[in-house]
């Protein structure tokens, strides 16, 4: 990543507004920016990338501060092959429990060798929707959009289109980037709008998907910095949020006070490295955690995710630190030695068959069923 | 999915006690099922809206990933206008709409509940709460409504993947794997028969190994990537012993263009400061060796004041500044001496003074 040229564009004060208010542009605006969206999208090979994640402050649960959650390695883009190399670092933390604090996942159409650093054990099954919905600067970028095939999610132009009629919302005084508003979209029920910056090429800045059946904001996904990558650009800090909608009994004072002070706790940026001690991550982060009346008459908020739930943790918004990124990375290269970490008399469960066999056996497998990947497969070998 | 029952009602179409500005817990009794299983509208239900036509609430059972759609259509009973709106579902994948927001008196409007089967242990059920209201000698009344539908999906075997994803240079050879074996017993094979596709010219065979154990049933999709960018389909296998007797299976087809823009498409920028005329140069890099290069470039239309010409691997497009618009997009389709279509993308121009204030 070149560091010395990076953007720091966005903030809330500058943008608070940006919505779909005040549009009435024809739409060959609005698909000439998705085609320049879709343009940004083919800028993007293959993309290997180092990145950490952050998770809210919540103090019930003993979280004083942000908390670095996770440091993976991510290959992903334009190939039926990903990669993930996490690490879990939150898994003494009361409120979080994961299956494996050092996994490795990989995966190929529709399958999924995973190995557990930990346990020395794996499993050949199929690919979740987590690792598209997990919290990775894929997400910022719209990859997860599609939530009728998460697995195999079509990039955000592409659903963006499912709208024969989009309409174009220009930049103004609220919001400085241009967009596009998609109604019933993804699976039909979903508007997502979209806004592209002109100056990293029209990459995503900004994605919002609200669900029509009541207008909850369900997802928000900002991208408050790109850094130049190769020839284009990529994000180098993003935040995330997910919300929900909950029935409270006063809706005009739905919060406990732990999260008033969960609140005020994120906006101090405690526990956050350097790099994102900036007042557009906190504008970000304060306007994400603001609550929403839905229906006053239903006594319906809006609010992060689990914010209304007494006693569970909070959990959004959570921010992206890209550390490291190749948007040419070779897949090839990568999988050539993707397995070396994995003993091949080590146990793994072989989903296909339902049997426990050895890891050399069950990858023998997986890499035959992929020859352009592994064209050479070490048969019982699992450390080729 | 939501598969506990609704909190208070459920079934066919329920709409509570009309109430005053403020929702209230309805007087009435809980609706009872009737001996079809659904709830029947009483009289005593409705002030506002009648059921004019309701399609079936139980879709019995429905194969994992099968559509299911339900209309129903109400009628406004009232002398005033009745304004409709969604107010929740039980589940994010239950699509819920009105086909009108606000009908007139002795208007209909339909509402259509959508979701696709997913497989579960049991009855599953989800549901749409909605709104209604309207005018009543000048004071604002308003009830909620209920709407659901159901389904049992189940299946005795584990199928690995539950939805396949292939993806490859279009116009190659493509194939991907499935595995099914039974949920109790791994050893005994799945009696599935005659393998399928949607997808034209693609075959769906066996693929037995002789390292898998006699239980697992593999078969092998093959065929060739079209040029669509996407393509959802399935494939299906008859199977005597599931409840609808076959076994349906999701496949989504991503075809990838031989070259790629280095850099990304052309984004033309026309730039303010009495330029006359604007050229980009992209570099178009094959994504696998020995492939034919590029020797002809068209675009989807003829743009007036733009070209597109192939320098070799470069795509060169020139805009002056009489192109139609300040902000468009045109798409250019790039091929081989031999005909065989290497890449499609498109090319942006824009005024950056066209996107708005900034």
């Amino acid at each position: 990543m070149n560091a010395n040229c990076f953007w720091c564009v966005i903030g809330l004060a500058v943008c608070g507004g940006c919505g779909a208010s005040g549009w009435s542009e024809p739409a060959d605006d609005a698909a000439a920016l998705i085609d320049a969206l879709e343009a940004y999208e083919s800028s993007l090979g293959v993309v290997a990338v180092k990145f950490e994640s952050f998770t809210t402050p919540s103090v019930e649960w003993k979280r004083p501060e942000w908390l670095l959650l996770e440091q993976s390695t991510k290959l992903s883009g334009d190939t039926p092959f990903s990669f993930l190399d996490q690490r879990f670092l939150a898994v003494d933390e009361p409120d979080y429990v994961t299956a494996y604090t050092h996994g490795m996942y990989v995966d190929s159409q529709g399958l999924r060798a995973t190995w557990s650093f930990d346990a020395n054990r794996g499993m050949l099954t199929q690919h979740d929707d987590y690792l598209a919905t997990g919290v990775h600067p894929f997400r910022a970028l719209g990859q997860s959009l599609d939530y009728r095939h998460l697995r195999f999610s079509r990039p955000a132009s592409m659903v963006l289109r499912d709208d024969p009629s989009p309409r174009f919302l220009p930049a103004d005084e609220q919001c400085p980037w241009p967009g596009v508003l998609a109604q019933r979209v993804t699976d039909g029920g979903w508007d997502v709008e979209a806004r592209l910056d002109p100056e990293v090429g029209f990459a995503p800045r900004w994605i919002k998907v609200t669900r029509r059946s009541d207008g909850l904001l369900a997802e928000d996904m900002r991208v408050i910095e790109y850094r130049q990558a190769g020839d284009t650009w990529f994000p180098s800090i993003c935040v995330l949020a997910q919300n929900y909608a909950q029935i409270v009994e006063d809706v005009d004072h739905p919060l406990s006070g732990s999260r008033s002070a969960d609140f005020g706790r994120s906006a101090s940026l405690r526990g956050l490295p350097d790099e994102l001690q900036r007042e557009d991550v906190r504008s970000a982060v304060e306007s994400m955690q603001r609550v929403r009346i839905l229906d006053r008459a239903t006594r319906r908020v809006q609010g992060p995710f689990l914010v209304f739930d007494e006693g569970e943790p909070l959990f959004a918004p959570q921010i992206v630190l890209v550390r490291e990124v190749d948007v040419n990375a070779s897949v090839v290269q990568f999988a050539a030695k993707i397995f070396d970490p994995v003993p091949a008399t080590a146990e793994m469960y072989n989903g296909l068959t339902g049997q426990t066999e050895t890891a050399g056996k069950v990858l023998g497998l997986y890499r035959s069923l992929f020859p352009s990947l592994w064209p050479q497969p070490a048969g019982e070998g699992g450390s080729p | 999915m939501n598969r506990a029952p609704f909190a208070y009602a459920a079934g066919l179409c329920v709409l509570g006690t009309a109430l005053g500005r403020a929702w209230q817990p309805s007087a009435q009794p809980a609706p009872v099922r009737d001996a079809a299983g659904n709830f029947p509208l009483r009289k005593g239900d409705l002030d506002c809206l009648a059921v004019v036509t309701a399609e079936r609430e139980d879709f019995g059972v429905a194969a994992p990933g099968q559509e299911l759609v339900r209309h129903v259509t109400f009628q406004n009973i009232t002398d005033q206008e009745v304004r409709l709106d969604i107010v929740s579902t039980t589940c994010g994948c239950l699509q819920a709409e009105f086909d009108r927001k606000a009908i007139a008196p002795g208007e209909r409007a339909t509402l259509m509940l959508g979701t696709a089967a997913a497989p579960g242990p049991g009855e599953q059920a989800q549901f749409v709460r909605f709104s209604a209201e309207w005018i009543d000698r000048d004071t604002p009344r308003s009830e909620q409504g209920i709407c659901g539908l159901r389904y049992a999906c189940a299946t005795p075997y584990v199928i690995r993947p539950e939805v396949l994803g292939i993806s490859g240079l279009v116009g190659s050879d493509a194939s991907a794997e499935v595995y099914i074996h039974r949920m109790e017993d791994p050893s005994d094979p799945p009696r599935l028969s005659s393998p399928r596709c949607s997808l034209s010219g693609w075959t769906l065979e066996r693929a037995d190994r002789p390292e898998l154990p006699p239980g697992v049933a593999a078969y092998r999709l093959r065929g060739v990537i079209g040029s669509q960018t996407t393509l959802d389909a399935f494939i299906e296998l008859d199977d005597p012993e599931g409840p609808e007797g076959f076994l349906r299976i999701p496949v989504r087809v991503r075809g990838d263009w031989a070259y790629r823009p280095e850099g990304g498409a052309p984004r033309i920028a026309l730039s303010p400061g009495g330029q006359q005329r604007f050229v980009s140069v992209t570099r178009l890099i094959p994504r696998v060796k020995d492939l034919p290069a590029p020797a002809t470039v068209i675009l989807s239309a003829p743009v007036a004041g733009l070209t597109a010409r192939l320098d070799g691997a470069n795509l060169v497009i020139e805009v002056d500044t009489q192109v139609s618009s300040l902000l468009g997009s045109v798409r250019a389709r790039i091929s081989a001496a031999d005909g065989r279509d290497l890449v499609d993308l498109p090319i942006v121009w824009y005024s950056p003074s066209r996107l708005g204030t900034r």
